[in-house]
């Protein structure tokens, strides 16, 4: 297998997958359920990429425990994005210092 | 480029910025991996800057690794990054109707994971804010896998996963408000994460990349039977 050839094949099926419903949704969708499925879909995709991947994408449990905990409790005191994401980081290395 | 156009470019740039240092930590680990398998920094960097998605290329540099066929790096492909269907769907539905070809194609750069998680909350979509988000976060994942061919241990690894939280943090301050909101979007964030922990607990045969899609289809689909919203609603 050529290295090369592989990019090229991999970046084509990606980027294929990525500009299709670009190009085919064009027409304003009117039907209810694809509207309502189309609502609800990005925040569960979110969430299912969220958990519980959070949990294993430091060593240990305590420590994605404490950043994946931050970051909610920020969020529900109205904290903004760049905050959220800066202390969550923050009280996680904190947390892998500690523990 | 119009005025709007320009603004929103900026715009998507700079809020684009924690996804640039999460990927700088997070591409180091997709660098070593590539290492591994014998990638040299060229090539581990080139497959970052043209594919932008870390779980198929992990698939991809382990298909190498192990001497796989180029069949079996299409169908990981499919299998891995078909989320991204989806999320252009959103996307198209977002952009209006009349934007050309090619700036819907311009959109279609920002889909990866965090830089769609930062254009959900831009309603309706102009395509240069996930340009722009593109154009500040890519550089980093290419650095950072450019990076962890070539240098052992640049970062402590307490760093890298520290900052590997950070892009999880994000999705959550953007999952987080509408359910702060109305309870629907708190049952259906909530039902999302339990699926997806007893799918990745109980049939870890599935990709994570896969467990996206069918959980995605699933419960987006019974929330719009229950729960359907009108066109106003969602804007």
């Amino acid at each position: 297998m050529n290295v090369y050839v592989c990019i090229i094949i991999m970046s084509a099926v990606t980027y294929a997958i990525r500009m299709l419903p670009l190009l085919v949704l064009r027409r304003e969708i009117t039907n209810q359920f694809l509207v309502s499925f189309l609502h609800y879909a990005p925040y569960v995709t979110l969430s299912v990429m969220t958990f519980p991947a959070i949990l294993y994408c430091t060593d240990s449990l305590t420590t994605s425990l404490v950043g994946f905990g931050c970051a909610i409790v920020l969020t529900l005191c109205k904290f903004g994005l760049v905050p959220v994401i800066a202390f969550s980081c923050v009280a996680a290395y904190i947390a892998q210092l500690v523990f | 480029m119009r005025a709007s156009d320009s603004r929103e470019l900026v715009k998507g740039y700079k809020d684009a910025l924690p996804v640039f240092l999460g990927y700088l930590a997070v591409s180091f680990t997709v660098g070593i991996s590539a290492r591994n398998a014998g990638l040299t920094a060229f090539q581990a960097a080139l497959m970052s800057l043209l594919n932008t998605t870390s779980a198929g290329q992990v698939a991809a540099i382990e298909i190498i690794g192990s001497g796989g066929t180029y069949l079996e790096i299409v169908l990981s492909q499919i299998a891995i990054n078909l989320r991204y269907l989806l999320m252009g769907a959103v996307f198209s539905v977002r952009l209006s109707k009349d934007e050309s070809t090619g700036r819907r194609l311009l959109a279609g750069f920002g889909l990866t994971d965090e830089v769609f998680a930062l254009s959900c909350t831009r309603k309706p979509l102009n395509p240069y804010y996930p340009f722009g988000g593109w154009l500040m976060a890519a550089p980093g994942w290419v650095i950072g896998t450019f990076l962890g061919v070539i240098v052992n241990t640049l970062v402590p690894a307490n760093v890298t996963a520290a900052l590997s939280i950070g892009l999880y943090a994000m999705f959550i301050a953007i999952i987080i408000p509408p359910a702060r909101k109305e309870l629907k979007m708190a049952v259906l964030v909530i039902v999302s994460m339990l699926s997806s922990y007893l799918m990745f607990r109980f049939v870890p045969s599935i990709s994570s990349g896969m467990r996206v899609v069918i959980l995605t289809v699933i419960i987006s689909s019974v929330f719009s039977l229950l729960f359907p919203v009108t066109e106003e609603a969602t804007s």
